[in-house]
């Protein structure tokens, strides 16, 4: 794990002290961040979600997207957007993608002197809780 | 001249947490001004983490914060 990975996984864990934090590095260098057991709501088919996000080799490419588990949807009909779309990394788990970026900017845009990795972990949260 | 108690708690300092990074604030504080003191672009959405939940913090609310209290500054992300 790279310093910068590093210190991301820092500061998941610190701010999600009271969740259960999960790492996993892989052999290409890139290390899955799992916040466990998030409350999520109602409106889902799921009260509680693992939420994740993979921190490439390249990190701090920006954190993008998120993963929520598998079959996320709506059970109260409204429509979001994004729709969390279920999508197999090649690792033979399915996951439900949340695109959530900051749109005004590139895609890889993630300035770590002015944000981290947990920040967008809220934002998604948040999403969740009341999506647009 | 006596400072009455009040004036004493709004002048009270703590030390909060910003993104991972400690920020001194006093007790009685705005969503803006923990953005100010944390250096943070005031166009981030704030939120105050409390146990499993978060929650929003507007430029305008008025906030008391605890000594060791977890915020998280983020910029607005949008569907893409």
């Amino acid at each position: 794990m790279t310093d910068e990975q590093q210190q991301a996984v820092d500061s998941v864990r610190a701010t999600f002290s009271e969740h259960a934090v999960d790492v996993a590095e892989l052999e290409d260098g890139s290390v899955w961040v799992t916040v466990r057991g998030v409350d999520i709501g109602p409106g889902w088919n799921q009260t509680q979600t693992d939420l994740s996000v993979k921190l490439l080799i390249t990190f701090p490419h920006a954190p993008y997207p998120f993963y929520a588990s598998a079959g996320l949807t709506r059970s109260d009909g409204k429509a979001t957007n994004p729709v969390p779309q279920n999508v197999d990394l090649g690792d033979g788990v399915i996951r439900s993608q949340i695109s959530l970026r900051i749109s005004s900017l590139p895609v890889e845009t993630f300035d770590t002197t002015t944000e981290t990795v947990a920040g967008r972990f809220v934002w998604v949260m948040a999403w969740l809780r009341s999506p647009k | 001249m006596e400072v009455s108690a009040e004036a004493k708690e709004k002048d009270k300092v703590v030390e909060i947490l910003v993104n991972h990074k400690a920020v001194s604030v006093p007790t009685k504080t705005t969503g803006a001004e923990i953005k100010e003191k944390a250096g943070v672009d005031p166009a981030f959405q704030l939120f105050r983490v409390e146990g499993k939940t978060e929650h929003e913090v507007g430029n305008a609310d008025e906030i008391t914060v605890h000594k060791g209290q977890v915020f998280v500054a983020t910029p607005t992300l949008d569907p893409s």
